[in-house]
């Protein structure tokens, strides 16, 4: 079957696939509070709309080069950010098309980028849980990535998703990296523009022994926009992987996250950081699994939740019975503003051998009113003071993050919250 | 005009009368120190005067430089010269301790009317005064007390008193914790703002710091109102004889009795 013929198939299963995909009930914990009902509504609608059938390779014909140029301008690489100093190869995806894989200076030989087609949906493997499955679905193409035994990229790999268009609502992305053996990658993954829609995302990454990623996160859905993110992380032995993601706008975002730890000393940090106002609906759900001797994890999460938005965050640790040695931390915090604000923590630890350091917190209430007066005692103005504290909320996860990439997540948070990038943490 | 001026002071929390007819009258550069049992209003009248919200003043006025503060918020209480150092100061992780108290200086430099202090002038400033303190440079530019000793908390306290200069500070305390050099350099510097024109509230228990920081009058506070005020061997006197006279007759004081009492 050629490519375009393949294309035609996968199209035909798309009308019909979103009602056949195994939905969860809001029996499931982690999806009691999501609207499963518009969900399936609104990617059921995206994708039964007409979309026009493009050949590989090209931009859709409703993209002008122009277009595509404004939405690099938007990208880190071409900002004034510790970022744009150092990138070096950037992955563009249009709605559903991975349209353009660029190499910027300085990209490393070390890198193969295979680019496969979506297979219909009717001999695909399904996989099991329906973000993944809508990515799948949705992405024309996959992208695979994989970065050789002792690569070192010095920059970071750009994995920028733009809006689709009105003429395709829906969109989805397949991106699957492999870090060899010793190899290092920084990855910054963010969206720009685009119109409401529907869009599912599907990450995985595989760690080789000693491997070290860096994953940065900004998630920010067209007004009132549907996201559903997944992300599938392998550590193998001694590997690292830290991740940081910053959340904020769209109707609904919902990302799911597992962290598998299978090698002896792998390491993972994670820290989600999620602003919510109107009407806005987050989830972040982080499932770390550590299987091996001797693994470290963080994991923290903060909000602040304003007018009627609405965040939840479940993190999930299980320590197997093979992984004696085990360090895991949890801390989740939320800031409600006002009433009508709801945030929704659960920490939770599952330990199945002796010998492990864990540790867990969780509270969700309004801003620390000794806090505050302490400030206001020293001459700061109440409405000052309480963005100072809400910045400290924030922040506090990504100041031990010293990398450029952190760095310019930790700016784009103090742009969110109307201060100077990276005063405070100064 | 004295600085500061409180009169017959009636203030309540919830349900709950905490000062019952408080007066006080503090002049420039004099040192006030406020003794009495647990529980008789000593950090609640601190709170009180630096405008904490979950007291409501039902009577009396608070002025200073003749000007009432009671309708002002803490902000402006501290950009009109009022600080308060804390008991127990809050650790703020994320806010770095640099930048606030840059912030703080210059919003009250604004609301004065002052123009602002720049970045470097203010490094030099916090340096300086860091080292005065005797606070160690690596903390000033970690975030705002945290992982801070108790000790090293209330130096950063004297850091920001020394900083923003104040007309009067109100010390809640500032000796807990402190070991002999810590209390020393308090004392010391507080000497040193004092000759400056600095004027002092010192909320204590113990006669250490107001042996190294001599009080020109002390006051004992009990139930809410001050009962007694004498000279600085009061607090000696108070060290032998504890307060068990003043909280027996507290009860059923008037105005005014307290002169009986001290008779």
């Amino acid at each position: 079957m050629t490519p375009m013929n393949q294309l035609h198939a996968q199209r035909e299963d798309l009308a019909e696939a979103p009602s056949r995909l195994n939905w969860p009930s809001k029996k499931q914990e982690a999806w009691r509070r999501s609207p499963i009902s518009s969900l399936k509504e609104r990617f059921a609608l995206a994708s039964q709309r007409e979309s026009p059938i493009v050949s590989l390779h090209e931009h859709p014909p409703w993209v002008s080069e122009a277009w595509v140029g404004q939405a690099l301008q938007a990208t880190p690489s071409n900002t004034e950010t510790p970022a744009s100093q150092v990138g070096a190869l950037r992955l563009l995806w249009l709605g559903s098309n991975p349209l353009v894989v660029e190499r910027l200076q300085g990209a490393d030989s070390g890198v193969e980028i295979t680019r496969v087609v979506a297979a219909p949906l009717a001999s695909q493997e399904r996989p099991q849980s329906v973000t993944a499955s809508l990515a799948a679905l949705h992405a024309r193409e996959r992208l695979h990535m994989r970065v050789a035994p002792g690569c070192a990229l010095a920059a970071p790999v750009e994995l920028l998703v733009t809006g689709a268009s009105a003429e395709e609502p829906s969109s989805g992305t397949h991106f699957v990296c492999e870090v060899g053996a010793g190899a290092s990658v920084t990855l910054v993954e963010r969206y720009v523009g685009g119109v409401a829609e529907a869009r599912s995302m599907l990450i995985e990454f595989r760690l080789g022994a000693g491997a070290q990623v860096e994953h940065v996160r900004e998630s920010s859905p067209a007004e009132g926009g549907y996201l559903l993110s997944e992300v599938e992380v392998s550590v193998g032995a001694g590997a690292v992987y830290n991740s940081t993601l910053f959340a904020r706008e769209g109707r609904y975002q919902r990302h799911d996250i597992a962290l598998n730890l299978q090698g002896e000393a792998a390491k993972a940090d994670f820290a989600s950081v999620v602003v919510a106002d109107g009407e806005s609906q987050a989830e972040v759900h982080v499932k770390l699994q550590a299987s091996a001797p001797q693994t470290h994890s963080t994991m923290s999460h903060r909000t602040v939740v304003k007018d009627r938005g609405d965040v939840g965050f479940t993190g999930t640790v299980a320590v197997k019975g093979s992984a004696p040695g085990a360090e895991a931390h949890q801390s989740a915090k939320a800031i409600l503003l006002n009433e009508g604000a709801v945030a929704f923590a659960k920490p939770e630890l599952f330990i199945e051998t002796d010998e492990v350091v864990c540790s867990h917190g969780a509270s969700v209430g309004a801003l620390d009113a000794a806090a505050r007066f302490y400030l206001m005692s020293r001459g700061l103005e109440e409405a000052v003071a309480e963005g100072l504290l809400i910045r400290a909320c924030l922040l506090e996860p990504l100041t031990g993050r010293t990398s450029p990439a952190a760095r310019w997540l930790a700016a784009l948070v103090e742009t969110e919250l109307g201060g100077d990038a990276d005063d405070a943490a100064r | 005009m004295a600085l500061l001026e409180i009169d017959n002071l009636v203030a309540s929390i919830g349900e709950t009368d905490v000062l019952r007819g408080l007066s006080l009258r503090v002049d420039a550069s004099e040192v006030h120190a406020i003794m009495g049992p647990n529980g008789a209003g000593k950090s609640t009248l601190a709170k009180i005067i630096a405008g904490h919200p979950d007291y409501t003043v039902k009577s009396g006025d608070i002025r200073l430089d003749g000007e009432s503060l009671l309708e002002k918020s803490p902000d402006e209480r501290a950009a009109q010269g009022i600080f308060l150092g804390f008991q127990d100061p809050v650790e703020i992780p994320g806010v770095n301790n640099l930048y606030f108290l840059r912030t703080a200086l210059n919003a009250q430099r604004r609301r004065r009317g002052e123009a602002e202090v720049d970045a470097p002038s203010f490094l030099r400033l916090a340096k300086e005064e860091a080292a005065r303190v005797g606070l160690d440079a690596g903390l000033i530019k970690r975030s705002l007390n945290d992982g801070f000793s108790g000790g090293e908390r209330k130096r950063n306290e004297m850091l920001q008193l020394s900083v923003l200069q104040p007309k009067l500070a109100i010390l809640d305390e500032i000796d807990s914790g402190l070991d002999i050099d810590a209390l020393a350099s308090v004392a010391e510097n507080a000497g040193r703002l004092r000759a400056a024109g600095m004027s002092f509230l010192l909320v204590t228990h113990y006669n250490r710091l107001l042996d190294a920081f001599p009080p020109d009058i002390v006051h004992v506070l009990v139930g809410g109102r001050i009962v007694h005020s004498g000279g600085a061997t009061l607090a000696k006197e108070l060290e032998a004889s504890g307060y068990q006279a003043w909280s027996q007759a507290e009860p059923g004081l008037g105005a005014g009795s307290h002169h009986a009492l001290h008779a």
